[in-house]
């Protein structure tokens, strides 16, 4: 019988490894809203995310903070040249062909980190040593408070920028209604330069956080994808705040699936999850109209 | 089939078959049975994702399944090849059933989400299923195909029934597009309300689509494991799916065609860029990206184009 130590453990692993596909579902949310486009190079970025920012802590002696602010902010200027590249060189196509373009920008981006770094898995160095504090019964690593923190900080962030600034208005309004938005004077095509960005940043800044705690090698791209559509489908397509809540749920969901059943479970639990969830509630936990 | 439609398969079975007389290298028949293969389960998922529009993920799924059970068929039961051919059909359809059933109730990216979970569903249970040596996930030893006492285990002759049976597909679903079904499916395409009002079981045509789209991956699947003697839960992965989206794609959506075409060419750029070594997969992600780009109608499309321009000028000339 599982005590409740246990379940507290599974609890928060859970929170954690959610507080990370919150991160990835966020970016999908942001650009799917400016762009109506699922960007399937997403995985991508947050693995770029971990594998350069654990080289430029443990190859060149960074700072691991100042690594990982570079690191995002390089791959959220990649994000952005892509979109204006590639997904504005497709604009003639459909959207299905676009999302397979943004897919062939993530195959570019694996083998590019193949090339460059080879096939070995990455990873950073714990942010502040290895201690672990104590929850009740329980025990979290400290890296899992700076996962969880960064992350809280960075939604927080995002929902200010939407909430307070022109610019972030500019991309809700956009979201809403993209014509009637143009004839409010915003630029669409700026706004989803914008968006590529930030999503590329906030995929980056999941990839760096998660590196100490999961090695990230060249080819973790899809299955971090997949995490994120997990999160995006429970919480609600185009939702931010639902965002937030399917990573977690998904985390959790994924924690008690594997202490609890086994580790295959641990695949099929959540999957099993999206497809009730797409045939029960559409819309998804926190999604507006359907 | 009128004159024209006749004469221009002729010339392809004709064509085909001489390029697998004349080719004698291992590696050359391994490509051409490797596009067979393929084409089969594209023709799937051009069916269901050009026709009826919707993006099956899980086309890979049913792949893997229709090599699972060829394979435990032939080396757990050890039954005739025709057997695991026909279970290899029969699960699929058995599974995409109910499956197309509750999936079809969504649309586009939905139900896209939907086939890509169950993709991921099918490959973690497919990875826990061992025949033979304990710790080895798959099933190996699959023998090669034979009917009764004709083996099919000499490679050209391998590809002679691989593209038999491509052909048949191309050939079936070409007729069946060219049907009361094909015009049923034009018109849910244009409007799946308008459709309905005109008489269109909607429902009963997208499920049928689907299942026998399904069908062929499974075919597909069946025909790889006993190429390859051997079948693992790689066969069922999602890259797979993909893979097969991106050939339609590229190969041109609307066009059963596309296919082929697609599949002919994704094979071939592997294949061309594999000298550059480490840069491989590099130059791939490059001409994919580039293709879906600035020809997002794919090759048919620019068959069709060609072919207009070329009739235009015919025209003016006169």
């Amino acid at each position: 019988m599982m005590g409740f130590s246990e379940l507290l453990q599974f609890a928060l692993s859970g929170l954690t490894v959610g507080s990370i596909y919150a991160l990835i579902a966020l970016g999908f949310a942001v650009m799917l809203n400016a762009t109506a486009l699922l960007n399937f190079a997403q995985g991508q970025f947050v693995m770029l995310g971990g594998v350069m920012a654990a080289i430029l802590a443990t190859q060149h002696g960074w700072l691991v903070t100042a690594a990982i602010i570079v690191t995002v902010a390089i791959v959220a200027g990649i994000s952005g040249i892509c979109e204006r590249v590639f997904v504005v060189g497709a604009r003639r196509a459909d959207r299905i062909t676009k999302e397979l373009v943004t897919l062939g920008v993530g195959i570019m981006i694996e083998s590019v980190v193949l090339l460059a770094w080879g096939a070995d898995a990455f990873s950073l160095p714990y942010f502040s040593g290895t201690a672990s504090i104590a929850i009740g019964p329980a025990t979290l690593p400290t890296q899992a408070l700076w996962i969880m923190g960064v992350s809280a900080i960075a939604m927080i962030a995002l929902m200010s920028f939407y909430r307070f600034t022109i610019h972030g208005q500019a991309m809700l309004a956009c979201a809403m209604n993209r014509e009637a938005a143009e004839l409010m004077g915003i630029r669409p095509g700026s706004v989803a330069t914008l968006s590529f960005i930030f999503g590329g940043g906030l995929g980056a800044l999941g990839g760096a956080l998660i590196a100490p705690l999961v090695p990230m090698s060249f080819s973790v791209g899809l299955t971090m994808s997949i995490k994120g559509f997990a999160a995006l489908v429970v919480g609600g397509l185009g939702s931010i705040p639902g965002a937030i809540v399917g990573g977690l749920v998904i985390g959790m969901v994924e924690s008690f699936s594997a202490g609890l059943l086994s580790s295959v479970f641990k695949e099929i639990v959540p999957m099993l999850l999206i497809i009730v969830m797409l045939l029960v509630r559409p819309r998804g936990l926190l999604g507006g109209k359907a | 089939m009128n004159g024209g439609r006749i004469l221009a398969w002729m010339v392809g079975v004709v064509c085909l078959g001489v390029l697998i007389a004349s080719l004698k290298s291992s590696y050359h028949l391994s490509l051409l049975i490797n596009i067979g293969i393929n084409t089969i389960a594209a023709v799937g998922m051009s069916l269901i994702f050009g026709q009826i529009g919707q993006m099956n993920m899980g086309q890979a799924a049913f792949f893997g399944l229709g090599g699972y059970t060829a394979g435990a068929l032939a080396v757990k039961y050890e039954l005739a090849s025709i057997v695991g051919l026909a279970g290899a059909l029969a699960v699929p359809i058995v599974l995409a059933v109910p499956i197309g059933w509750i999936v079809l109730r969504l649309s586009g990216f939905y139900l896209a989400m939907a086939t890509l979970a169950f993709n991921a569903i099918v490959v973690a249970v497919l990875s826990q299923f061992e025949i033979g040596p304990p710790g080895v996930s798959g099933i190996p030893g699959i023998p090669a195909m034979a009917f009764g006492d004709l083996s099919f285990e000499e490679q050209n002759v391998y590809a002679v029934l691989v593209w038999t049976i491509t052909l048949a597909v191309l050939a079936f679903s070409d007729n069946l597009l060219r049907s009361r079904v094909g015009r049923a499916l034009r018109a849910i395409r244009g409007s799946e309300t308008a459709a309905m009002v005109t008489g269109v079981d909607v429902t009963k045509y997208k499920l049928m689509i689907f299942v026998f789209g399904c069908a062929l991956a499974g075919l597909g699947g069946a025909l790889s494991a006993h190429n390859n003697s051997f079948v693992g839960p790689d066969s069922a992965a999602l890259s797979l799916s993909i893979f097969l989206l991106v050939a339609v794609v590229v190969g041109g959506k609307t066009s059963i065609w596309g296919a082929p075409l697609g599949v002919a060419a994704l094979v071939l750029l592997v294949e061309g860029v594999s000298q550059y070594g480490r840069y491989e997969i590099l130059a791939y992600g490059i001409l994919l990206t580039l293709a879906l780009m600035f020809f997002p109608k794919g090759i048919a499309g620019l068959v069709e184009q060609l072919h207009a321009r070329l009739s235009r000028r015919a025209v003016s000339r006169v």
